[in-house]
């Protein structure tokens, strides 16, 4: 399944609204990319789908957030959170890895939640640095300290590490703004072979990247949902007038123009 | 270009570098004078001062001795084991609390209780030692004066038991070294980024789980650093050591097991307090010179290993190299 809907969200910090009204289907196996301008609540809506949000003090979520037709905020105990959590990979902004070696990086959250031996960790860990193709980079340095490791490296490495548990959904939160074109394309390879098994939600600001590998996009602006569709389709005929600026990058020309008359 | 800036009169980089050059001819200073004048005894007894014992019958016996024929045999063996000891145990002990009190402070207590409780801590570290002393000689010696029973006394039946023993002297320096552990710790705990633990949590790892397999590891360095001065401080402490300790150089015998915690012990530090009356013998006063000598060896021996425990523990990549 890994479906997720959104069903009239809104999102506050503490009397500060950030989302609302946010009506929006992601189906399976598909590659969703959320957009928008800077501050428009878009990581905000993607930590809410695993209740990350629910470290922030203040913060409040109205509507519901369906993950496989199962409500995430109407879980009661903090024990079905975290189990919802495992099965959620997320990827964030700046690469995370651990202050330890790349091995435990990828052994520590699988030997947390799943009884088995170091050793079958190890070789889970090995094909899963195989499937993000970093493997054969760091074959012989699996015990260095992964903060050695290059952006790119690291941040395939998160990849590989949220595929050690079994989860059928990622989050990505911008995972390419701070790598450079080669390290970005081979994160966009990694993304289509994720794909044939899992649902991804991707925030991104690369409208390029938009279009070359979602196959849904959902435009974003002050909090509001403005337009949602296959991206081709959205690409090729945006509805709104926001949205076809944006995605044709003359935003920005009107922001300068904005800022230039004030 | 470069003979231009070797020729320029920096003035505050000289004062700097005249400030650098006074701390190390103080230091070399502290040490020639501490050495020359606990000369006599060391080059009188070599080895034996490490490995002989009976400080306390030997101090009284140089004061005794006459002018002409001075006594200047030494073993400060049980000295040693009683700074190693009490410093050890007070380590262990301010392990325990510093820790558990570093986690209340940052990942349970809410703000404002926390700030309140790290202002307390920071209070208690900078209360004078004597002060730590009164405190002990009036509530921790009577305190574990209770423990000592007429079974215990038959066990070590040498002496009079009192509550002044290795425990108390521990005791008394746990509570001065905590702090100084416990306010490193906070702030190493402080600075561990709030992305980790926000990558444990979206791991679904419980509270518990984040604080001891990620929060914990990354602060490492900072709370191994806190050990090292709280050790070093622990080495050094003489004054209130010196009120609780017994006053009697024994090493604690192990094979008591917590009876052995019961003995009266004499750390090298309080040993210069405790026999400074004594002082105007010039055996006893070379004496306790070389008690400071001693001192200022297991300091120096004492930060290089530290040192070098540092960088073993940071070099499992355990620390954020950013
Ligand atoms: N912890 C917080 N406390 C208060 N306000 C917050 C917090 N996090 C975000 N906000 C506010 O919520 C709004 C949406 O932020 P969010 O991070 O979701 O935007 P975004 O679309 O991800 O922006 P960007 O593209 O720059 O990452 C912003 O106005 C931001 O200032
Ligand atoms: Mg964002």
């Amino acid at each position: 399944m890994n479906t997720v809907e959104f069903q009239n969200v809104g999102a506050q910090y503490g009397d500060k609204a950030v989302l609302s009204g946010i009506e929006l289907e992601i189906p399976a196996n598909s590659i969703y990319a959320l957009i928008g301008p800077s501050g428009c609540g878009k990581t905000t809506l993607l930590r809410s789908v695993n209740r990350l949000n629910d470290l922030i003090r203040g913060f409040i979520l109205t509507g519901s957030i369906m993950v496989d037709g199962k409500s995430v905020y109407s879980l009661k105990d903090k024990e079905s959170v975290r189990i919802l959590r495992r099965g959620i990979g997320m990827i964030f902004q700046k690469p995370n890895p651990l202050p330890t070696s790349i091995m435990k990086n990828m052994t520590i959250p699988y030997l947390e939640h799943v009884r088995s031996s170091a050793k079958e960790a190890r070789e889970l860990a090995l094909e899963r640095l195989k499937l993000v193709g970093l493997y054969n980079e760091i074959k012989d340095r699996l015990d260095a300290p992964a903060i050695r490791l290059s952006g790119g490296q690291q941040q395939r490495l998160c990849i590989a590490r949220s595929l050690m548990l079994p989860s059928n959904l990622l989050l990505m939160d911008e995972p390419c703004s701070a790598l450079d074109p080669i390290s970005t394309y081979k994160i966009e390879e990694i993304l289509f072979e994720l794909k044939k098994e899992r649902t991804i939600i991707m925030v991104t600001h690369n409208i390029e990247q938009a279009r070359r590998v979602s196959d849904y996009t959902a435009f974003f602006y002050n909090g509001v949902l403005v337009e949602s569709g296959a991206t081709h389709n959205m690409f090729a005929h945006p509805q709104h007038d926001y949205t076809q600026k944006y995605v044709s990058g003359r935003m920005i020309e009107s922001v300068l123009q904005e800022v230039h008359i004030s | 270009m470069m003979k231009k800036t070797k020729f320029k009169f920096h003035p505050v980089e000289c004062l700097m570098r005249l400030g650098a050059l006074a701390g190390i001819v103080a230091i070399l200073f502290i040490f020639a004078f501490v050495f020359i004048k606990a000369w006599p005894v060391i080059s009188h007894n070599g080895l034996g001062l490490l490995i002989n014992r009976g400080f306390d019958k030997q101090i009284s016996e140089a004061f005794y001795a006459p002018v002409s024929d001075p006594m200047l045999t030494f073993g400060m063996a049980g000295l040693i084991a009683g700074t190693l000891v009490t410093t050890l145990i007070a380590l262990i002990f301010s392990g325990i609390i510093s820790i558990g009190s570093a986690i209340t402070i940052c990942e349970f207590a809410p703000r404002p209780l926390a700030s309140a409780l790290i202002a307390v801590v920071r209070l208690m570290a900078s209360i004078p030692s004597v002060v730590f002393g009164l405190i002990g000689a009036m509530l921790v010696v009577p305190f574990v004066d209770q423990f000592i029973t007429l079974d215990i006394e038959k066990v070590v039946s040498e002496f009079y038991l009192t509550g002044r023993n290795l425990l108390s002297a521990s005791i008394v320096l746990t509570f001065m070294i905590a702090p100084t552990v416990i306010t490193l710790s906070v702030d190493a705990l402080y600075s561990v980024p709030d992305i980790y633990r926000e990558t444990g949590y979206a791991f679904g790892m419980t509270r518990f789980r984040v604080i001891s397999r990620i929060l914990l590891p990354s602060a490492r360095p900072g709370i191994v650093a806190g050990f090292i001065l709280g050790a070093g401080r622990g080495i050094g402490e003489a004054i209130a050591v010196s009120m609780v300790c017994g006053g009697l150089g024994m090493i604690p015998d192990l094979k008591y097991g917590f009876i052995s915690l019961l003995t009266p012990v004499l750390p090298l530090s309080a040993a210069i307090i405790n026999k400074s009356e004594a002082m105007s013998v010039p055996a006893v006063e070379s004496a306790l010179f070389a008690c400071g000598a001693l001192l200022l060896v297991l300091g120096t021996v004492f930060s290089l290993v530290a040192r070098f425990l540092v960088k073993r523990f940071s070099s499992g990549g355990l620390v954020n190299e950013t």
